[in-house]
C-alpha cells in the first residue's frame, strides 16, 4: 500500500537505519501521563510501546485502537482512466513560474485546509483511530482533527444523498471477523490522493464514488485493510489497496487542525519563496 | 533540550535522512535541484514558527554588502519534529546559528536545510516531511 517509489532493498534499509526518528532520543516533551501523538512517537517509544503489547490477547471483532502514524497510502497502480478521468486528472497539474518550475500542489485544497475528504484522510493517516459503539463505529483522524461515522444499525446507503460530504455516508457491518464499510455520497472537491510520484498532479473522483473497506484485526496490534475504489466515470475499472496497519501503540491522538491563515503563510512565505513565484 | 542533540551527525548522514522524510512530504520540493553545492549561511535567529503544516525557521544573514537578509528553511510538521527531537524551544530569537543547505534555484533567500548548527557546536537536521 506504501507508494511506487523504487528504492532497491540495501538502499531501502539504508534510509531505515539512519531515518531522523532512529537519531533522535526519547523526547520527555510530554507532561506526566501524556503521551505521544502516533507520529510524535521516537523510534525508541515506538519500539518499546509495540514490545509491550506483543501477543496480547485480543478480540477479532473489536478494531478499537488508534492505527497507522505515518501514511497509509494507495497503491499507485492506477487503472486506466475514462477520457473524462483523464480530463479530471489533467486539470490538477500544479501551476509552473515563468521558469517551468512546479509551484507545489497548487490546485491542492490540502494547502487551503479544504477538507481532505475520504479515503485522503485515511490515506494520509497521522494516526486514525477506531471508536466502537452499539450503533456505529466513529472513525477519528488526527490530521484534520475530525471524525467519520460508519453505522451499524442496520440502515442502508442513501439513494439520492441529500448533499454531497467530504466523508460521504457510510455503513458498517461483520462478515465473520471482517468488518465491511460501504459509501457514497461523496463531495467531488476533494482528491482521493496527491499523485506521490512527483506530487504535480492529483487523482480526482467523481460523485459517482463508492469505496468498499474490509478491516480484519489478524493480532492486537495489526489490522489488515483493502479498500476498493469504484468510480465508473474517472476509472475504468476499480482500484484496490491492500496494507496492514500497524496499532500505535503508547499514544494518543492530538490536535492537528489546518489552519487557514497558517497555511497562507506558510505557502507565502515558504512554498512561492522557495521557487521564486510573484 | 538534550534529546536534539545530535552532535557530530555526519553530513553525509543528514542528507540520507532528508531523502527518507521527503517521502512523506506534504508537499513536492520543487525549486531546489539536489545536485547543487550546499551552501553555509552564518546569522542569527529572526523566527522559529512551531505550527504545522510545517514548522518555519527564518534567520538573519548579512551579506556582502552589508544588508541584511531574511532567509527561510523548514522542518517537518510538529508532529514529525517532535520525533527528531525538536521542541517549541530548540531555537531562540536572536541566537547564532550556522545554517547548511542547498539554496533555492530561482535565487531566492530559501534553503533545504540540511543541518544547524548553533553557538555552542550543537548541530540539528533539518528536513521537510
Amino acid at each position: 500500500m506504501r507508494n511506487g517509489v523504487s528504492t532497491s532493498m540495501p538502499a531501502l534499509l539504508m534510509l531505515l537505519m539512519l531515518s531522523p526518528a532512529v537519531l533522535a532520543q526519547t523526547s520527555s516533551v510530554y507532561p506526566p501521563g501524556w503521551l505521544p501523538c502516533p507520529r510524535c512517537q521516537t523510534a525508541q517509544e515506538r519500539t518499546a510501546a509495540r514490545k509491550g503489547v506483543e501477543g496480547r490477547e485480543f478480540n477479532p471483532r473489536d478494531i478499537s485502537g488508534i492505527w497507522g502514524n505515518n501514511g497509509v497510502e494507495l497503491n499507485i497502480v492506477v487503472p486506466p482512466f475514462t477520457p473524462k478521468g483523464k480530463e479530471m486528472y489533467d486539470a490538477t497539474r500544479a501551476d509552473e513560474t515563468a521558469d517551468g518550475v512546479a509551484v507545489s500542489n497548487s490546485k491542492d485544497g490540502m494547502l487551503i485546509c479544504d477538507p481532505l475528504g475520504y479515503p485522503r484522510w485515511f490515506a494520509y493517516n497521522y494516526g486514525m483511530q477506531f471508536v466502537v459503539l452499539p450503533d456505529r463505529v466513529l472513525q477519528f483522524f488526527e490530521l484534520g482533527h475530525t471524525w467519520r461515522d460508519i453505522w451499524t444499525d442496520g440502515r442502508k446507503l442513501p439513494e439520492n444523498p441529500p448533499q454531497p460530504r467530504w466523508l460521504g455516508y457510510a455503513v458498517g457491518r461483520w462478515e465473520g471477523d471482517t468488518f465491511v464499510v460501504e459509501s457514497t455520497g461523496y463531495d467531488d472537491r476533494a482528491w482521493l490522493q496527491e499523485d506521490r510520484r512527483d506530487r504535480r498532479w492529483g487523482f480526482s473522483h467523481s460523485d459517482q464514488l463508492r469505496i468498499v473497506e474490509r478491516y480484519r484485526r489478524t493480532s492486537y496490534a495489526t489490522l489488515d485493510a483493502e479498500l476498493t475504489i469504484i468510480d465508473p466515470v474517472v476509472f475504468t475499472k476499480p482500484w484496490t489497496t491492500k496494507a496492514t496497519i500497524q496499532l500505535s501503540a503508547g499514544t494518543e491522538l492530538w490536535e492537528y487542525l489546518c489552519v487557514t491563515s497558517e497555511s497562507e503563510a506558510f505557502n507565502e512565505q515558504r512554498l512561492r519563496v522557495q521557487v521564486g513565484a510573484k | 533540550m538534550k534529546s536534539q542533540r545530535l552532535r557530530g551527525a555526519a553530513f553525509a548522514l543528514v542528507s540520507i535522512v532528508m531523502l527518507g522524510s521527503a517521502l512523506a512530504a506534504h508537499h513536492s520540493q520543487p525549486g531546489f535541484n539536489p545536485n547543487t553545492k550546499p551552501i553555509e549561511l552564518k546569522g542569527t535567529v529572526a523566527e522559529y514558527r512551531w505550527r504545522n503544516p510545517h514548522v518555519l525557521f527564518f534567520w538573519d544573514v548579512k551579506d556582502p554588502s552589508g544588508k541584511v537578509v531574511r532567509w527561510v528553511g523548514e522542518f517537518g510538521s510538529v508532529p514529525s519534529s517532535i520525533a527528531r527531537g525538536l521542541t517549541k524551544d530548540t531555537f531562540k530569537v536572536g541566537e547564532e546559528v550556522t545554517v547548511t543547505g542547498i539554496p533555492a534555484t530561482a535565487g531566492t533567500p530559501a534553503i533545504q536545510l540540511r543541518q544547524i548548527v548553533k553557538a555552542d557546536g550543537t548541530v540539528i537536521g533539518g528536513a521537510a516531511d
